[in-house]
């Protein structure tokens, strides 16, 4: 009986650990055409709002990029939101590696914990000692754009109308400090079929 | 990716990835076609002048801030240019002309007045106004706030190279020629000479930037060599080199008596002589276009084919281009254009670095332009040469209203 109570223990503790990583912001892929596309060097950058239903940790970040060079390096940050016009303070940032066309970023990421319903900007940015060459590109024309994005080319803050519909994949896995309802049931499913077992081997 | 530890989030992956394919299979190639290393970037805009009394307004603002009503220059778009060419790792940038609004006479007691319709002169200064007011003065003046801005471009990997413009060579009030045409002055030329001149071109300086010197650096024609029936010194208004097997030539389209016209003698000279040193790039600034760009309907010639005469010389220039395959990078006109006039030699319009629009606002609004997702953004050219001499013409900008740096245009010239 005492293994019994320990796995069923073990069943709960393993409820309430984060869920599994999911695509919480998907823009979709953008249309791929270098022509049209926003310049990303030391001069240019853009960042585009999001939002999380629950407390949540970040795990990846992807960046549809175009006409780089493998290997080249450029930065992937997290805003706080500064009350609706465009970034705050910098929280979190890292370095990404340019692999080819399409979607680039990064993976893996530890500690980038952020609050359910809160606001943050994702953003894209060549700085410091990226490599990224200056003729790479943001492409845009994603099928589902961000509502609010942000950009600037050295000459000031463009917070934009309209949006810019670059590519954005964000995967988060939830943070919960108590068994969700689901998992709650789970449990209370496992104590069930345990118990079941021991009567049935009483009975016997 | 994380998303692989979720068997839903896998689905999505390969739905993604899927999607991915489709898109791929479906745009165009967004790399440039030429995967052998880049081994020499360099960029061409010009036209930064701003304009004391035609500024665009719908772009600058009901009215000039003080710095640009004085020194009329775009600064705003202008060094934003600059930003980002630096940033795109350009190691030279040839300015294709109109560094200044000038378009007065720099010779000693003329004074343009407001609207540059009617000059005096000459006349000696009485007063201090009269000194600070003067054509001269004002010329001097504009290149002096224009060095200032380009200064720091050499001391952080830029080598600048200037061509000169209508507006450094022309008085616009002067009577004008048989054909038309605004008459250069030989003081006006010497005026760009003596505010350009060290950097045409300052080998070692050069060196100090690029890492190597230029080779077989020639000057234009000087007094009484007239293979284009050129009659006054143009040793620093045309110039070319050679640099890692590239040739590079910029030309005075507005010298003096033969205003709107190409040395193309001195250019067929000078082109056949890199060839013969085995050049395999030819790349031509110079500031009139061969080719007016037609933005809308209805735009009359202002390049090199701004009338029946100038269209003849406007044949024999271009013929040298075709011959040797060249680039030809030109402003003058305030937009942005690169086509093929002829389908063969390319022509490279980027006189869209900061001057009032040719293309207005009013135009845009009703619909009559010819690119209106490009005819009014201040843009330039970045272009990159590979190792087997293929090339990438990227055309880069921004709109009227300062927005996001967009690729406008993206040409490739095979090797």
């Amino acid at each position: 009986m005492t293994k019994t109570l320990l796995a069923s223990l073990c069943l709960a503790a393993a409820c309430a650990l984060p869920a599994h990583a999911t695509t919480v912001v998907d823009t979709g892929t953008p249309d791929g055409q270098a022509v049209g596309s926003l310049a990303f060097d030391s001069a240019d950058w853009v960042a585009g709002q999001i939002s999380f239903a629950s407390d949540s940790t970040i795990d990846a970040i992807q960046g549809h990029v175009l006409a780089g060079t493998a290997g080249e390096t450029f930065d992937i940050s997290l805003f706080a939101n500064d009350g609706g016009v465009g970034p705050g303070s910098l929280l979190y940032t890292t370095t990404a590696t340019f692999a080819g066309d399409g979607w680039n970023g990064v993976s893996g990421l530890t500690g980038w914990n952020v609050a359910g319903g809160a606001s943050y900007w994702v953003e894209f940015e060549v700085q410091g000692g990226d490599t990224l060459d200056g003729t790479a590109l943001i492409d845009l024309g994603a099928p589902s754009a961000l509502a609010h994005t942000v950009s600037t080319s050295d000459s000031g803050f463009h917070y934009d109308s309209s949006p810019l519909s670059f590519g954005l994949r964000v995967d988060a896995s939830t943070v919960s400090a108590v068994p969700a309802p689901a998992s709650g049931a789970l449990m209370l499913a496992g104590l069930a079929w345990l118990s079941l077992l021991a009567f049935a081997r009483r009975a016997r | 990716m994380t998303l692989a530890s979720s068997k839903i989030a896998a689905t999505a992956l390969a739905r993604a990835a899927l999607a991915a394919l489709a898109a791929a299979a479906l745009a165009p190639a967004a790399q440039a076609q030429d995967t052998t290393p880049v081994v020499l970037t360099f960029s061409t805009v010009g036209d930064s002048r701003q304009d004391p009394n035609t500024y665009d307004q719908a772009s600058v603002g009901a009215t000039l801030n003080g710095q640009d009503a004085t020194w009329l220059q775009n600064t705003k778009a202008f060094s934003r240019i600059l930003r980002t060419i630096q940033s795109q790792k350009s190691t030279m940038l040839f300015f294709n002309g109109d560094m200044i609004n000038g378009y007065g006479w720099a010779n000693y007691g003329y004074t343009s007045n407001a609207t540059q319709s009617a000059i005096t002169g000459p006349v000696a200064p009485a007063t201090t106004a009269d000194i600070v007011g003067s054509d001269l003065m004002k010329h001097y003046r504009q290149y002096a706030f224009w060095r200032g801005i380009v200064a720091p471009l050499p001391e952080t990997g830029t080598y600048v190279f200037p061509v000169p413009g209508n507006h450094e060579t022309e008085c616009k009030a002067c009577p004008k020629n048989s054909d038309g045409q605004k008459v250069s002055k030989v003081e006006n030329e010497q005026a760009y000479a003596a505010n350009m001149g060290d950097l045409i071109v300052d080998t070692a300086r050069f060196a100090s930037v690029l890492g190597s010197a230029p080779a077989n650096v020639a000057y234009g024609p000087a007094v009484g060599y007239s293979p284009d029936s050129l009659t006054t010194d143009q040793s620093k208004l045309s110039y070319s080199f050679d640099f890692q097997g590239l040739h590079f030539a910029v030309i005075n389209t507005d010298p003096v008596g033969q205003e709107t016209s190409a040395p193309a003698a001195w250019l067929a000279a000078d082109l056949a002589a890199a060839s013969g040193r085995g050049a395999r790039r030819f790349f031509v600034f110079g500031h009139k276009p061969a080719f007016t760009y037609a933005y809308a309907p209805g735009v009359a010639g202002s390049g090199l084919d701004a009338t029946v005469t100038t269209t003849a010389r406007r044949d024999a220039f271009w013929n040298v281009i075709e011959q040797y395959h060249a680039t030809y990078f030109t402003g003058h006109m305030h937009t942005y254009n690169i086509s093929r006039p002829l389908g063969g030699a390319y022509q490279v319009i980027v006189g869209s670095g900061g001057s009032p629009f040719d293309a207005s606002a009013a135009q845009a609004a009703a619909g009559v332009l010819t690119n209106p997702a490009t005819d009014r953004d201040y843009a330039w050219a970045t272009v990159k040469v590979h190792a087997d001499g293929g090339v990438d013409i990227l055309g880069y900008g921004f709109n009227a209203s300062f927005g996001p740096t967009q690729l406008l245009g993206q040409y490739f010239i095979a090797p």
